[in-house]
């Protein structure tokens, strides 16, 4: 097992502003846009140890935008991992997912292993945002919700993440998605008792960051609670 | 890209740049030189400027997307998309001179001419025929050379390019799907065709080269950071784009040939076109052209599908001397004005009640007579055959009147235009098959595959098994109808055979004497049993029956050889009665038909005597030849019985 390396291409779509740029930046910058600046393509290479495994991250970032949909299917070939993402704050991006990503997704990319994701956690308790929504009879999408869409989707997991206030859940979001892809490659080695034992203790701690940098002071404890829902394998 | 979703995109855009503005230095003053800027130029520069834009943020993506690819069509297909955003930008910049140009004289010109009415041009069913040697196009074996191909098209400042199609020596010609449709099209448009090639042979290359600039580009993320926040300040030209931005060699498309389309090749049927061939570049070899463009142009003129004027007029009817008035809706379309009495009638497809041609034949005259009524009097005169047709009309007011007349020399001025596609609508097919998904469409076999030798052989075989099937299939039914003649016949053998089973054993050749000697015994006895069937006969021919079948299975087993020879014997004799017979399935169901009544004999015999009883009643009234075939089927089965 030492010395391995592995290599995972995961494509990030959703709709226009869900928060996808944010998410990569994050992970892969360590620092948050404050700009908003619409992507057509971007490429982020990521690596890191999983148990003493080394993985390679290769994250594209896509355009939600309509206008881009005949280059998109560009960035799909040979990915090992689609994070499909939607905006708590918006419920009409969570219906995007069902009418438009998740198609394009299994017409461009049948074997990839799928990973709902939904950004902007903070928003769900957000003053403003929820007088916005009232004013249009709506509330912020529901953990269920999420879930239950998830499960429509046949998606591997279901992760909510705040880019903004929480560091530690993007990096769930990537390590759930690394842990989905992985388990494929190790399957011949199954046979070895060790590496079950490996591959349990993974699955049993998925919520463990590897790097132990220090997290930001969570506000309230209503994102602990979030956050320990957000991970959830199906 | 339709113009509406341009806006809708660049709306939302708005609101994004508000927000960099709030916060960089550099955002505020590219918006100060924007509002300068839209001071002098008119809104229609601001969106050649916003298009612009656009095509730069997705030519940085597409040369991005390129770089990150490990896959040569995805690469090549990257680098498609690169291209046609240069020739976009290209196209915007080259448009926006034009107009800075025009400005000043834009005023007198227009007071000059005549503005005719814009259109759209659709073309589809691209077909380019490739021109193979013999040796080049049926020997596979060879290491043929694979290229990658693609169109654009390009009418003004609009530009469409096709899917990528990878080439090789077994196509014979190169299809591309699609419809392309240009909006806002003059009459005198120049839709101009180019065919781009890149060869996938250097494969070596695509290995190394697009990772070291990947490597270039991700340590170079701040200036292209900077680049997106200042896309004006760099100009976007497409020349200095490609220097600081290489394409690597193995992604690099070449134009190979081109040529233009014009109103006069717009028929609207599937034609041939003229190709050229530029033969100085290095692909030309690759990709041999028939020099020929085969595709379907339509043009469709505004004034063949929107309403070029409607409104109320009142036609002036004079009926015996009578003159009177009748209040029509008229809407003038496609070369010819259709009144109705309401415009509710266009909605529900009503036929109008009058049509009045318009064309360069039509006479459009003033007429005033201010003494008799006061009002605009239009007199419309088409020339006939006999007599010329006039129409008078009056407007509810001399400006209404007035916009008639603009409107219908404006149409009259587009028909001259727009010449032969005013005589007749053509329709835009715009139905089109869905798109398959890229990289997973597979290559289109050549023409000469599908008429290859080999495929006829398949089909001969495959009528060949049905032939056999449905022979084996009648065989079985006649096996059917053989059936019941058996037992009676075996049963007969069974009775008068008694000292033939003992002899047996002893001698082969004298099986045959017996053979020829039970033959006339059978029938006799047939005779007499017809006329007397003595229901107490009946159980003692059942017992004898199954003894004497006890018997034949014994002496079976003794001696193999003679049966060999016995079976030999029977089966010369079946092709010599078969010949007589002349049934070519006669040997086939004997066979069959010898082992399957022994089956059912074993099942259950009670039901065969049942049989037989029905089968011998009818005998009597059956004619002397019937029996006589029936006699020869059961001289047949006697060499099977031994």
């Amino acid at each position: 097992m030492d010395g391995q390396h592995s290599r995972c291409k995961v494509v990030v779509v959703g709709d226009t502003q869900c928060g996808k740029t944010a998410l990569l930046h994050v992970f892969a910058k360590d620092n948050y846009p404050e700009n908003y600046v619409p992507t057509v393509f971007e490429n982020y290479t990521a690596s890191f140890e999983i148990d003493k495994h080394r993985i390679e991250l290769n994250m594209w970032d896509t355009s939600g935008s309509s206008y881009y949909d005949n280059v998109r299917p560009l960035a799909y070939p040979d990915c090992d991992a689609v994070l499909i993402c939607f905006d708590i704050s918006r419920p009409e991006t969570l219906d995007s997912i069902t009418k438009k990503w998740q198609v394009e997704a299994q017409e461009y990319c049948p074997n990839a292993k799928l990973v709902l994701v939904g950004c902007k956690l903070d928003m769900r308790t957000d003053v403003s945002t929820l007088r916005e929504l009232s004013k249009q009879r709506l509330i912020p999408v529901t953990h269920e919700q999420g879930s239950l869409r998830a499960r429509e989707l046949g998606a591997v997991a279901y992760v909510e993440c705040s880019s903004r206030m929480c560091v530690n859940s993007v990096r769930d979001v990537f390590h759930i998605t690394t842990l989905v892809s992985v388990r494929r490659e190790p399957a011949p080695s199954l046979k070895r008792s060790t590496s079950r034992r490996t591959l349990k203790r993974i699955s049993n701690q998925p919520l463990l960051p590897v790097t132990s940098q220090a997290t930001p002071l969570e506000a309230t404890p209503t994102l602990r609670e979030d956050r320990a829902k957000s991970c959830t394998i199906m | 890209m339709d113009p509406p979703r341009d806006i809708q995109h660049f709306k939302r855009n708005i609101a994004s740049r508000s927000t960099v503005s709030s916060c960089s230095s550099l955002a505020m003053e590219i918006k100060r030189k924007k509002i300068r800027e839209s001071m002098f130029f008119p809104s229609e520069d601001c969106d050649i400027k916003e298009k612009m834009e656009f095509e730069m943020r997705m030519r940085a993506g597409a040369y991005k997307l390129m770089v990150a690819s490990t896959k040569k069509e995805q690469v090549l297909d990257a680098s498609r998309s690169l291209l046609t955003c240069n020739a976009r930008i290209k196209a915007y910049m080259s448009e926006a001179q034009k107009r800075t140009g025009h400005q000043d004289f834009r005023r007198p010109s227009d007071s000059q001419g005549q503005v005719p009415c814009k259109g759209k041009v659709a073309i589809s069913g691209l077909r380019i025929p490739l021109f193979w040697k013999d040796s080049e196009h049926f020997n596979s074996k060879g290491n043929t050379q694979r290229v990658a191909v693609f169109c654009l098209m390009k009418i003004g400042s609009e530009i469409f390019d096709t899917e990528m199609v990878i080439a090789d020596s077994s196509m014979t010609d190169i299809c591309f799907e699609g419809v392309k449709i240009f909006s806002e099209v003059k009459p005198d448009f120049e839709l101009t065709f180019e065919l781009y090639i890149c060869g996938l042979d250097e494969e070596a290359t695509f290995a190394n080269t697009p990772k070291k600039l990947a490597r270039k580009l991700r340590s170079s993320f701040g200036r292209s950071s900077g680049r997106k926040l200042c896309p004006l300040l760099d100009g976007g030209d497409p020349d200095t784009f490609l220097q600081s931005n290489p394409i690597p060699p193995g992604a690099r498309y070449s134009l190979l040939a081109y040529t233009t389309l014009g109103l006069e090749q717009a028929e609207g049927s599937f034609q041939s076109h003229s190709l050229i061939i530029l033969q100085n570049v290095e692909a030309s070899s690759w990709l041999p052209l028939y020099g020929n463009l085969c595709c379907q142009l339509v043009a469709q003129p505004d004034c063949m599908t929107l309403d070029m004027m409607s409104g109320f007029l009142s036609q002036q009817q004079s009926i015996e001397g009578l003159q009177r008035r009748c209040r029509l809706y008229c809407v003038l379309k496609a070369g010819k004005i259709s009144c109705y009495y309401s415009p509710e009638e266009i909605q529900a497809k009503v036929e109008p009640i009058l049509i009045i041609p318009i064309n360069k034949e039509t006479r459009i005259r003033v007429v005033e007579n201010d003494h008799q009524r006061p009002g605009s009097r239009l007199n419309l005169i088409n020339p006939g055959n006999g007599d010329s047709a006039s129409h008078v009309f009056i407007a509810e007011s001399p400006d209404v009147l007035q916009e008639w007349l603009d409107s219908l020399w404006q149409h009259i001025y587009d028909q001259s235009q727009w010449q032969h596609t005013c005589d007749k609508l053509m329709e835009i097919d715009v139905l089109s098959p869905r798109k398959p998904p890229l990289f997973l469409t597979k290559q289109a076999d050549s023409v000469y595959n599908d008429l290859s030798i080999g495929s006829p052989g398949k089909f001969e075989s495959l009528t060949d098994i049905i032939h056999n099937k449905i022979e084996e299939t009648n065989g079985r039914f006649l096996i059917g109808q053989e059936e019941e003649t058996e037992p009676p016949h075996w049963a007969a053998l069974f009775e008068g055979s008694r000292p033939i089973v003992v002899q047996k054993t002893v001698l082969s050749p004298g099986k045959e004497s017996n053979r020829s000697i039970t033959s006339p015994d059978t029938g006799s006895k047939k005779k007499r049993r017809a006329p007397p069937p003595p229901p107490d006969k009946l159980p003692f021919t059942s017992v004898s029956t199954n003894q004497e079948k006890e018997n034949c299975k014994g002496p079976k087993p003794r001696a193999g050889r003679p049966s060999l020879d016995a079976k030999f014997s029977a089966i010369i004799q079946q092709l010599q009665k078969s010949h007589t017979s002349t049934r070519k399935n006669a040997p086939l169901g004997q066979i069959e038909t010898g082992q399957q009544p022994e089956k059912r004999a074993e099942e259950s015999d009670l039901p065969e005597y049942t049989k037989k009883e029905y089968i011998v009643d009818p005998q009597p009234p059956v004619p002397a030849p019937r029996n006589k075939l029936r006699m020869s089927f059961r001289e047949k089965m006697n060499p099977k019985a031994w």
